[in-house]
């Protein structure tokens, strides 16, 4: 009896130092995604008040900057006044304006022209700044770009009433 | 008695099985400082073990290369910036016989009297905390993919 114990447990052994001499494995995986979300941002600074009694040009500084994802292809930086919120107005009951008619933009060394020209930036009537390509790595990711537009007034009637005209010029970045 | 033991294995060995896998895939992480919140990935082992009265059970995690973005993005996510519970998912440890992998599980018993996670047929969820640490943070806006390796062995 003691000799059959003894068979049993040595052949229990046999088999199960057998059957894994080598390891059985199984494998699988799983994906790990991340996303980091773009930025585009812009402003714009340096126009002081135009004396209607002899309007000079100026210059429009435009600061624009982003970090943006692969897929993107150019930057477009624009100018417009928008008919409505953007018109000059005076104060008070002063119900003269100065609108987007008589505001012009030059780029470059270009002649001035309406600051809603043309379109832009996905927009209908605006004055397009400025295209940056975006090919490189370097062109996409933190960039700082600086830009600037002449602004001037042409065509304001002599007969406005005296006062303070107060408008708004939108700067536009448009990643696409 | 050796020669019945020897002619037994083959049939027996046949019949076992061994899965790793998860319970879900990972949501995005958001890359919005130098680490991200941290996911749930539950890992699921299924084993069924019929030839032998015992055996361990060992379970690892690990990445073989960094994740990545698209297009001619040349910026990578390290590996190393991949944490298991809080510790790099590359541990510098050869664990389930790959380098660097974090174990899961290791050299569990499992046996023939065993119950549960210890029985010779069986499963187990492990639940591990991912998120991604340290990497930097000038990171070019993208999506970046990578793949985490999971392996499971009984021996």
């Amino acid at each position: 009896m003691k000799t059959k114990w003894v068979m049993v447990v040595l052949a229990a052994i046999t088999i199960a130092s057998t059957a894994f001499a080598a390891p059985n494995t199984a494998t699988g995986s799983t994906p790990i995604v991340a996303t980091k979300a773009e930025s585009l941002s812009i402003s714009a600074s340096g126009l002081t008040p135009f004396d209607l009694g002899a309007p000079a040009s100026q210059t429009l500084t435009i600061n624009s900057s982003w970090n943006l994802v692969p897929a993107r292809a150019s930057v477009a930086i624009c100018a417009y006044m928008d008919t409505t919120t953007g018109t000059m107005k005076g104060t008070g009951t002063n119900t003269d304006v100065i609108d987007q008619t008589m505001v012009q933009a030059k780029v470059g060394a270009g002649s001035f022209a309406n600051i809603n020209a043309a379109a832009g930036c996905g927009l209908p009537a605006v004055t397009s700044v400025k295209s940056y390509a975006l090919s490189t790595q370097a062109d996409r990711k933190n960039a700082s770009k600086t830009d600037t537009l002449g602004i001037q007034l042409n065509g304001v009637p002599a007969t406005l009433q005296a006062d303070t005209y107060t408008g708004a010029i939108t700067v536009v970045a448009y990643a696409q | 008695m050796v020669l019945v033991a020897a002619v037994s294995v083959p049939a027996l060995y046949a019949q076992d099985s061994l899965s790793i896998g998860v319970q879900s895939t990972l949501p995005k992480f958001q890359l919005t400082g130098t680490t991200t919140s941290t996911n749930n990935l539950v890992v699921i082992t299924n084993w069924k073990v019929t030839s032998t009265l015992f055996a361990h059970l060992s379970t690892c995690a690990y990445m073989t290369g960094p994740m990545t973005g698209t297009g001619n993005n040349t910026d990578t996510i390290s590996q190393n910036f991949v944490q298991v519970n809080g510790a790099s998912i590359v541990t510098g440890s050869t664990n389930c016989g790959i380098p660097s992998a974090t174990p899961i599980v290791t050299n569990q018993l499992i046996w023939i009297l065993g119950s549960g996670n210890s029985a010779l047929s069986g499963s187990r969820s492990n639940p591990l905390g991912i998120s991604i640490s340290g990497y930097p943070s000038n990171l070019e806006p993208d999506t970046y993919t990578g793949t985490i390796s999971l392996i499971a062995s009984v021996q």
